[in-house]
């Protein structure tokens, strides 16, 4: 793996050395050429810092066993952990995670980690490093990977297994570490849903306002257009109608993406703050005296809810079938502009109709291709909660039976 | 527990709820501390607590100060283990992404 992280570093230097070459090469030396020059090393470092996999320790234990170890440990300190296979998700902080690895090394297992970070994280990253050109974007990837590999150092090393001595199965028998992993899956689930929701309204909120102006633009530009000769006696209908039109359409768009959003944020974060403290208190080993705070039963119904916290996160994640919305979304632009350019170019009337033509028919494959999606995630909606409905039920049977048979 | 109408089937959370509070409980749990804790009225909570007795979840013990106390056996803890591992399980299966 040292290996491996060696031939990376020495690749991307190759890569950085040869791409600034040919830039000098080609376009000379001057400030702006080296101003993107600059841009190329800090996106090749930028990616190297979340590419590069660093070894952290040896641990006992086979791979699955130390990742258990390790996930049931962190959770028992309140992070939010997600088990994969070979490998463990960290978040550190609301921005910045870290994958840990573990590799098959004889008896034991090779421990190593990379700096990642959460989805909000992943936003600010790319942001910062496409608005500033890899300036700013590239310190707070330096930060990210400082954070993991401090982390890594302080909180995960001193938990794995010394000694050539696996530790003893966690979980096999203690009720408290069942319970504080269920409840610790249980909370980054609707903590992850509710996340997702939160940041899906604040996108419609954005899309909603860019929306609002580009129809405002479009209608201004359309009655500018045909209703010159009124206009000139009353230029002030110009600014009236499209706003009037635009708001007309704005508001009942606002209130129903407030009447959508609003109640699921809430009932996500309830349930993710009801988890969050049952689980503080199971880690806290603390005595629950209301009557209503059984673990138990508490898990069992957040279980129920576990396909609708999915499905909320299916939502939310932009990175599944990101080039299919990216299709769609550039496709509906392009029929925006063959829009506007028709009306700009209204008095050659054959040339404005074909690119009419041609914003229709982007538009109308811009709408297969979503109700092709669409279509294809609410299959998948009905089968998770089919599939998660049959999970509990077999575990509700088998409890039954083996109550029946006491 | 001799006058207790017998219990035929028990609701799993309820009796989940019972064996939980005993289990959190480091010592024997005086009977009405318990029923309170299970959420349960007086006629449920001794339906259960004759069930539990039946199938020696649970013992009860006589205090000095007079009072009867219920206690979690070996086989009252390995219950509430089998519940707990089992929705453990649930989780524990590969989510759907």
């Amino acid at each position: 793996m040292r290996r491996n992280n060696l031939l990376k570093i020495v690749s991307a230097t190759i890569v950085n050395v040869a791409l600034v070459a040919l830039i000098v090469k080609y376009a000379g030396a001057n400030l702006n050429v080296l101003f993107y020059a600059a841009f190329f090393m800090f996106a090749t470092l930028w990616g190297l810092l979340f590419y590069i996999i660093p070894r952290l320790d040896t641990a006992a234990g086979t791979p699955k066993e130390v990742l258990q170890d390790l996930a049931h440990r962190l959770r028992s300190g309140n992070y939010r952990v997600t088990e994969e296979p070979g490998k463990l998700s960290i978040q550190i902080t609301p921005l910045v995670a870290i994958k840990v690895h573990a590799v098959a090394d004889g008896a034991n297992s090779e421990i190593l980690y990379q700096a990642d970070a959460t989805p909000g994280g992943w936003t600010v990253l790319v942001l910062l490093f496409l608005f500033t050109r890899g300036f700013a974007g590239f310190p707070m990837a330096l930060y990210h990977f400082l954070k993991a590999r401090r982390f890594a150092e302080d909180q995960l090393r001193p938990q794995l297994p010394k000694g050539g001595v696996p530790r003893a199965k966690v979980g096999a028998g203690d009720i408290r570490d069942r319970l504080i992993d269920s409840l610790s899956e249980g909370h980054r689930l609707a903590a992850e849903a509710y996340e997702a929701t939160q940041s899906r309204y604040e996108d419609r909120w954005l899309s909603l306002g860019f929306g609002a102006i580009f129809l405002w633009m479009i209608l201004l530009m359309t009655l500018g257009v045909g209703l010159q000769a009124t206009l000139t006696s009353n230029p002030a209908y110009l600014l009236i109608i499209p706003s009037a039109i635009t708001l007309a359409i704005l508001i009942p768009s606002v209130w129903s993406t407030r009447k959508w959003f609003k109640p699921r944020i809430h009932d996500y974060r309830e349930w993710a703050d009801r988890l969050r403290e049952a689980l503080e208190k199971e880690t806290a080993h603390e005595t629950i005296e209301s009557p209503e705070s059984s673990a138990f039963e508490l898990i069992v119904q957040a279980y129920r809810l576990v396909p609708t916290w999915l499905e909320a996160r299916r939502k939310g994640s932009f990175s599944r079938e990101s080039g299919a919305w990216m299709l769609i979304f550039t496709g509906a632009i392009f029929a925006a502009w063959l829009v506007v350019i028709a009306i700009i170019l209204h008095t050659f009337v054959i040339w404005s109709l074909v690119l009419l033509v041609g914003a229709a028919a982007l538009t109308g494959l811009c709408y297969l291709l979503y109700s092709r999606l669409k279509e294809r995630a609410n299959e998948e909606g009905v089968r998770t909660l089919r599939d998660w409905n049959y999970r509990l039920d077999v575990m509700h049977q088998k409890m039954v039976k083996y109550l029946e048979e006491l | 527990m001799a006058g207790a109408p017998s219990l035929e089937k028990p609701d799993l959370y309820v009796l989940a709820r019972h064996l939980e509070r005993l289990w959190r409980e480091d010592e024997p749990m005086l009977k009405t501390r318990l029923q309170v804790a299970a959420n349960v009225n007086y006629d449920v909570f001794n339906r259960y607590l004759s069930w539990m007795l039946n199938r020696n979840l649970v013992v009860l013990e006589n205090s000095d100060d007079g009072h009867e106390r219920v206690v979690l056996t070996a086989k009252g803890r390995e219950a509430y283990l089998k519940l707990v591992q089992w929705i453990n399980e649930v989780i524990k299966e590969e989510l759907p992404k």
